[in-house]
């Protein structure tokens, strides 16, 4: 080693050896950039080729599609013009039918893609996650009940990215009976906006209510898991869970248990969409509750479900809650239940908050 | 004298050397990012995403600071977006032009009841006005008070979880929300996504959306389109790829909005607010000991029209490198300190030596290049075989942002525009590079004497952009 750098030093040290070794380095830097513009030309003219006949391919196949749709011709006559080695593309042109279409368009767009989903199946067992993503995206994109199994099993992928893509795909085709299965994977997606995990858990449709009701009163389950449950409740309009989020909402120990605000906002967001102005004074207890996220969803929801009884409380609220977001809120909610009295006595005072009803209520209201 | 030429031929020699290692690993790196990220895409439908019930509200906000030539187009464009629930504020910061004129009589603007919800401290604002053509467009009229301090504004009135910062000179692809999103749903510490900005001079916009692409017709702006390659592709998918991201973009990205407030929102001392931001995201999240993402993801496109004159794109980069300078000092606590992780000990040291304050060396090797040869202690040979190698150097790194572009995106698809972007990196080498180390030279002086002054740049539209 030491030999070899006094050696390299002394060929640098003398003028002749430097200037052969800057040639040598360039010269090998200049062929990689020959091969480098090489690679990007030969780059395009393979993907200009490529793009052609992906073109012209996608232009028949989109023309068969829609015969398909229309009943003229069977799947089959159309699947049985795809070569093998053209599947990926057959099944990138199905996609955006694949989102669009319901019902028996949506059951014609599976029988299409059907006979290519055991090449994609066989990627579920790749050793590189991204890919294993992939089929697993395509499955639950394109497959049908079939492949439920499948992505059941891959929930327990060692790679949250794969489990996650799995808890989508498994919601979109599988099923209320894979409900419980789903629910168990959600210690591992904590990561996930909780939106996006209820919105999958909505794809189950109404027969999940009762299981998703369930795991929402179960205070042996994660918060997490409770909060998507109240989320999916919600999306779903599940009237049957009013009753549950109330029970919970009244309930001392869910009070004293209840570690994440978040999961008490979400249930008083069920309850704002879906309860009646008999909960009203339920909701009224969390206007007071110690974490602002709390207590802003509670003035909203007294906005939808409160009276002109609450009027007195949504004042206090838009006058000396200590959070902004907390105090517009129940400002909303004043004018959403017609009572823009306080509102107006606020702005004519000298008050932190007069600015806030001065922004509130336009001059031409008055 | 001649141990002195000899150890500042080590320095500007070691300089070059580290400079261009560090180069050579980012390009390595953002090839790996590359082609990681062809399979994350593939598993990701943007189509797919839209049909979720409960994608999270955004807010745009857009600054505009007299931009009548260009605020109506930017605005068509943002309300054409692909994504179920968005506002649009635009943030007029008191333009003394007709932006704001244009804005009432096009879109109807009325006018509206809309409470800040934050207290970042802005410029008054004088009015709130709401479309009544399209409800979710709002334009907050206030003081001037700088780009930042319009952001904050925008910021203020923001009422949804996440907000996307862009200049109002910006046009986003349609699919671009729904996929700059994306890093938020997957992952909730995420905290800031950039995404990428290419240059619309040259391309035909109509109705707000980029009709065709095309290479600009000016040598300037054509330059422009390598440099944002190499910028984009190495200085952001690489240390992307690195976990260490510290730039995004002004015109282009989005951010958790309790996150911002609670740094303090964008800082209106700072002429490069963008990255001064996103240093001190890091800074603070790291000092509180949160778990964070700050991510740039290069299949979000924003398209933006480039300086097209010497005059505009010399004040531009005089501008940008005063910030940067201006931002790399006030937090240079987190140099090569430990605690802030891959930032502190890779990224922030690479644009601090190298890219900050390496212009120094870098212009001083150009002129001790010059004069060495001149008083013969260079001989000609060596001098040549430096130079070729230099060349060689930033050719190969040039190129290999153009093979990126191919193998990945492949935005530019007229043949003649792959010519010329291969014709531009051999090009890009000689002269660009060095007039570039000129004007950041030029940066750092305006620092040095305390020059505040935001340089204004001349926007000529988006259809007269390259003419």
């Amino acid at each position: 080693m030491w030999i070899g750098s006094s050696y390299l030093f002394e060929v640098l040290s003398s003028a002749s050896g430097l200037i052969a070794t800057l040639i040598v380095v360039s010269g090998g830097l200049l062929l990689l950039s020959a091969g480098l513009a090489a690679f990007a030309l030969g780059t395009r003219a393979w993907s200009s080729y490529q793009r052609r006949a992906w073109t012209q391919r996608t232009k028949n196949w989109q023309a068969e599609v829609v015969k398909v749709l229309g009943g003229d011709i069977s799947p089959r006559s159309l699947t049985d013009q795809v070569q093998m080695g053209h599947f990926n593309s057959f099944l990138e042109m199905l996609s955006p039918y694949a989102t669009s279409v319901k019902g028996r368009e949506k059951r014609l767009i599976r029988a299409l893609a059907d006979p290519f989903l055991k090449r994609v199946e066989a990627n579920l067992s790749s050793r590189r996650p991204l890919i294993r993503a992939q089929a697993v995206q395509r499955l639950g994109l394109l497959g049908g009940p079939r492949h439920a199994e499948p992505l059941r099993k891959m929930l327990d992928d060692p790679s949250d990215r794969v489990a996650g893509r799995a808890f989508h795909a498994l919601a979109r085709i599988g099923g209320p009976k894979h409900t419980e299965r789903l629910l168990r994977c959600l210690t591992r997606l904590g990561h996930v906006d909780r939106r996006h995990i209820g919105s999958s858990l909505f794809r189950l449709g109404a027969d999940a209510a009762p299981t998703l009701r369930a795991a929402m009163a179960d205070d042996n389950r994660d918060d997490f898991e409770r909060i998507c449950c109240a989320e999916a409740l919600r999306e779903l309009g599940d009237t049957g869970a009013v009753a549950v989020a109330a029970f919970l909402l009244d309930d001392v120990n869910f009070r004293v248990r209840c570690k994440t605000p978040q999961l008490t906002a979400s249930l008083l967001y069920l309850l704002m969409r879906l309860g009646k102005g008999v909960h009203g004074p339920l909701i009224r207890a969390y206007c007071h509750a110690p974490d602002p996220t709390v207590r802003l969803h509670a003035a909203q929801a007294l906005g939808q479900l409160g009276s002109s009884e609450d009027e007195v409380l949504l004042g206090a609220l838009v006058h000396a809650d200590g959070s902004q977001w907390v105090a517009i809120s129940a400002a909303r909610s004043l004018m959403r239940l017609g009572a823009t009295a306080p509102l107006r006595r606020l702005r004519t005072l000298d008050h932190p908050r007069a600015q806030l009803a001065s922004d509130l209520i336009l001059p031409s209201d008055q | 004298m001649n141990a002195f030429l000899q150890w500042t031929t080590y320095v500007l020699v070691g300089y070059f050397v580290v400079l261009n290692a560090g180069y050579t690993l980012m390009s390595v790196f953002t090839f790996l990012g590359v082609l990681r990220y062809r399979y994350v895409l593939d598993a990701y439908n943007p189509e797919e995403a839209l049909t979720s019930e409960s994608l999270p509200s955004i807010t745009l906000i857009a600054p505009s600071y007299n931009e009548e030539s260009t605020c109506v187009e930017s605005v068509r464009a943002f309300m054409n977006l692909d994504y179920p629930n968005f506002e649009v504020l635009v943030v007029n910061d008191g333009s003394t032009d007709a932006t704001l004129e244009r804005l009432r009589s096009t879109f109807d603007l009325q006018p509206a009841p809309r409470p800040p919800l934050s207290d970042l401290s802005t410029e008054p604002v004088r009015q709130v006005y709401r479309s009544r053509i399209h409800p979710h467009l709002w334009v907050i009229d206030k003081e001037n008070g700088g780009k930042a301090d319009a952001l904050n504004a925008g910021i203020n009135f923001c009422e949804t979880p996440l907000f996307c910062a862009m200049d109002a000179d910006t046009i986003v692809e349609r699919e671009g929300l729904i996929r700059i999103v994306r890093p938020f749903l997957e992952d909730t510490s995420t905290v800031a996504v950039g995404g990428i900005v290419r240059v619309a001079n040259g391309c035909s916009i109509q109705s707000g959306q980029i009709q065709s692409i095309s290479m600009p017709r000016r040598l300037l702006p054509k330059l422009q389109v390598l440099e944002y390659l190499r910028a984009f592709f190495f200085g952001r998918l690489g240390w992307d790829t690195l976990g260490a991201m510290i730039i995004i973009s002004g015109a282009f990205g989005m951010f958790h909005r309790e996150t911002v407030v609670d740094v303090g929102g964008y800082r209106t001392d700072s002429i490069t607010e963008d990255l001064e931001l996103v240093l001190r995201m890091h800074r603070r999240l790291r000092e509180e000991g949160q778990t964070y993402r700050i991510r740039f993801i290069p299949d979000p496109v924003a398209w933006t029209e480039v300086p097209s004159t010497f005059r505009d794109l010399s004040s531009q980069r005089d501008r940008w490198h005063r910030g940067m300078v201006g931002s790399m000092i006030r937090h240079q606590q987190m140099l090569l300190n430990p605690h802030y992780g891959r930032v502190g000990l890779l990224a922030y040291p690479f644009f601090y030596f190298l890219e900050t304050f390496g212009v120094v060396l870098e212009f001083l090797g150009y002129v001790w290049f010059i004069v060495a040869f001149g008083t013969g202690t260079l001989s000609g040979p060596i001098a040549l075989a430096f130079f070729l190698l230099a060349f060689a150097l930033g050719t190969a790194l040039s190129l290999s942002a153009v093979a990126l572009e191919e193998l990945s995106f492949h935005r530019y698809e007229h043949t003649s525009d792959l010519f010329q972007l291969i014709f531009l990196a051999v090009l890009d080498s000689v002269g660009y590079r060095q007039i570039n180390a000129w004007w950041r030279i030029k940066g750092l002086w305006s620092y040095l004497r305390g020059n505040e002054d935001w340089g204004a740049i001349r926007r000529t539209g988006f259809d007269s952009s390259d003419e």
